[in-house]
């Protein structure tokens, strides 16, 4: 009967008996699941920190009723897609190009790959010194192509863009390690095949390397996009949303609703990011893997 | 033998670092008396950490057993953010500066601070300042710093260069004045804005409140009931609408000029008018402030031409201070609020204005023409408290939509109604009635 039982055990779970997943199972619970039912919990209340009354959903009323908020809401939709979209191009372009022949390879590859290990806000420190007008380099090395005087950063219109541009500078580089990684575990056979045949080197690109980096470029669309609704620190160490509220995004509105005190409401917002993210990226990774060719 | 041998050593060792550690404690003088360190979280702009440090010194001077350690935080809604993040995490220095009135009431007093009403210093501050750092009876601040008004900063030789031959006491004269000096000057802003320090946006709105007052005694106690509204008050839009006909004027850079930036645009000249508090004069060059006039945020007609008035920052004790360090605390709160401390300041940033303490420096004979123009508007009593001095409830995003309106992406009127929605939250939040 015992080993009837155990059987049973080992095969619905896996490998592990079920006492081996306690440890993980009791942090997962403290730091992942509880929190977020607290977060839920306190996103119906009128929180002071100090003490909390129940308001219901009049914390989700006030964060939708936010003048604030579709600017908000239009700029996480453009950082996301527009981050996302140049992350895939041009980590794919860098990829192929770390991956032929070239001199200095290794070096070029160390080069690309840089600027992911570095602070976000030293970054976005950096960078906002750099762009400054008058004074900083990269303003007057832009000036001569024609850029606002008032600085990429100080111009509404702009200062959006300049943080994904900045934003792509430093994440591209992950996208283009896991692209190296994706083609590095392509078959040689297919080419061998493929030079056989006689295609051009674009038509290998485009009907084998292409279809065979789809599991890498899901991996970085879906990485890319969910760090694009989350992103926060660059935006709030370039701009601090602003102008104004010119290059907010939803978490920065909801930091700016912290630092204001409201903290039932800030909560809220975060709550409705988490719900955002959750329905755009899920059914966008099923579309995704259903499509992906078993290697 | 081996183990006698080791165990002979090792006594040999340890008798003579015995030895050795106790002629060298032999070598080190007695220690005083242990100190009592507390810390003291300011603002970061060097018109407040000048004066504190020369506190500190004076106060160490003073009590000898006692050691203060200056910390410093951002200004605006950082540091706003800053300090009630720490007073909630009981994680707060000693003491810690921050303003008064309606951003002292959003720390939750009664729960964070500890009550000074007791103590003897007391006796020496104005009732004025009380008030704004009290909670029915108890009384949690002591005054570190000066009144503050808060007008227009303005350079003298480019407006006679300009051919400005009076000061604007209205509204309309100083869009004439801006207009004069674009047309003569076109490489200087005539008026500036700092946007890259956020806060400052506030100023319009903040500044104008002496002409609402003029001409709405009764907005204070309807706005704090609830029922006074900025947008639908059109003297209350007015300061909204000021920074809509000012924005054609501003700098190219407004948007990542910052308050200091602003100090230097003004003393080299290449900003002819800036609006701000009074603290402002200390921050230029003595040369810019010899030729610097003051004049205060002017309504739309002559007749109501008045000052808004700034009570000072205050010290605040948090709850979380306790013991010997309490005591500590308590003494250097006496000393900031005392004469000494006013000297103390004096000797850092210049004579600005008054302190609001009955025991203070005296005015010197002579001052920069800045200050004489401040001292003749106190003087004449046309003066009149900001509104967050009035009432308990501010919207703190005002900064942000006056930095949106100041880039001309809103109307004078949605920013003024985005403003009331802010108020609103700002007031459930704190619980007041009526909202």
């Amino acid at each position: 009967m015992k080993k009837q039982n155990e059987t049973v055990t080992k095969s619905r779970l896996g490998h592990y008996p079920v006492w081996f997943l306690i440890p993980l199972g009791i942090i997962f619970l403290v730091l992942y699941i509880i929190p977020t039912f607290s977060s839920l919990y306190y996103s119906t209340q009128r929180w002071t920190l100090f003490d909390s009354t129940f308001v219901g959903l009049d914390n989700f009323a006030s964060f939708f009723n936010d003048p604030f908020l579709l600017g908000g809401l239009l700029n996480t939709f453009l950082y996301a897609f527009l981050t996302s979209g140049l992350k895939v191009v041009v980590g794919m372009l860098f990829g192929v190009l770390l991956m032929s022949n070239i001199k200095f390879r290794g070096l070029l590859r160390n080069i690309v790959f840089f600027p992911v290990l570095v602070s976000t806000i030293g970054v976005g420190l950096t960078f906002q010194e750099l762009l400054r007008p008058q004074v900083g380099l990269l303003h007057q090395a832009l000036s001569v192509f024609g850029i606002p005087e008032a600085g990429l950063l100080g111009d509404p219109g702009t200062a959006i863009f300049a943080i994904i541009a900045v934003d792509v500078w430093k994440g591209v580089g992950l996208a283009t390690v896991i692209y190296l990684a994706g083609m590095a575990s392509i078959p040689s056979d297919y080419y061998e095949a493929a030079k056989i045949d006689g295609v051009s080197s674009f038509q290998n690109f485009r009907f084998i390397v292409l279809p065979l980096l789809r599991p890498a470029t899901n991996t970085v669309i879906i990485l890319s996009l969910i760090g694009g609704f989350r992103s926060f620190d660059l935006i709030w160490s370039m701009t601090g949303g602003g102008p104004g509220y010119a290059s907010d995004v939803l978490a920065s509105l909801v930091y700016k609703q912290y630092q204001s005190g409201f903290y039932g409401l800030s909560t809220a917002g975060n709550v409705v990011m988490f719900l955002l993210i959750l329905i755009l990226v899920v059914p966008l990774n099923r579309f995704l893997t259903k499509r992906e060719v078993e290697l | 033998m081996k183990l006698q041998a080791f165990k002979r050593k090792a006594l040999l060792v340890a008798a003579s670092s015995a030895v050795l550690g106790l002629s060298l404690s032999a070598i080190t003088p007695a220690q005083a008396a242990p100190k009592v360190q507390i810390t003291w979280l300011v603002n970061n702009t060097s018109t407040v950490t000048g004066p504190a440090n020369e506190i500190i010194k004076d106060f160490m001077a003073k009590n000898k057993d006692i050691q203060v350690v200056l910390t410093m935080r951002p200004g605006g809604t950082d540091g706003d953010n800053i300090v009630k993040t720490k007073l909630a995490t009981k994680t707060m220095d000693s003491i810690f500066t921050y303003n008064t009135g309606a951003l002292f009431q959003a720390l939750a007093p009664s729960k964070t601070m500890v009550n000074l009403a007791a103590e003897k210093f007391q006796s020496n501050v104005d009732t004025g300042f009380k008030n704004a750092v009290s909670v029915g009876k108890n009384i949690y601040g002591a005054p570190f710093g000066t009144v503050m008004g808060a007008g227009f900063y303005y350079n003298k030789t480019l407006f006679s260069g300009a051919g400005i031959t009076s000061t604007p006491k209205t509204w309309p004269a100083v869009i004439e004045a801006a207009k004069a000096l674009k047309a003569k000057y076109p490489d200087v802003a005539p008026i500036c804005a700092s946007f890259g320090s956020s806060f400052t946006a506030q100023i319009y709105v903040l500044a104008d409140y002496y002409n609402v007052h003029a001409r709405i005694p009764s907005f204070t106690a309807n706005y704090t009931a609830g029922k006074a509204k900025f947008a639908s008050t059109p003297v209350a839009l007015r300061g909204f609408q000021k920074l809509a006909e000012a924005s054609s004027f501003f700098n190219s850079d407004k948007n990542t000029m910052t308050r200091p930036g602003a100090s230097a645009a003004m003393s080299n000249g290449t900003c002819a008018m800036y609006p701000w508090q009074t603290s402002f004069n200390a921050t230029l060059t003595a040369d810019a402030q010899a030729r610097t006039g003051f004049f205060a945020f002017p309504g739309d007609s002559a007749g109501d031409y008045g000052l808004t008035t700034w009570l000072s920052d205050a010290a605040y004790i948090p709850t979380t201070t306790t013991g010997a360090k309490l005591v500590a605390a308590k003494k250097l709160v006496a000393f900031i609020a005392s004469k000494a401390g006013t000297d103390a300041y004096v000797r850092a940033n210049g004579y600005t204005a008054p302190f609001l303490t009955k025991d203070q420096s005296a005015a010197p004979d002579t001052v920069a023409p800045a200050v004489k123009d401040l001292a003749a508007l106190l003087k004449s009593g046309k003066t009149y408290p900001a509104l967050e001095f009035l009432s308990p409830v501010k919207g703190p995003n005002l900064a942000a939509i006056m930095v949106d309106l100041g880039n001309q992406r809103t109307t004078a009127r949605d920013a003024a109604a985005r403003y009331d929605k802010d108020v609103e939250a700002a007031a459930k939040q704190l619980g007041l009635p009526g909202w």
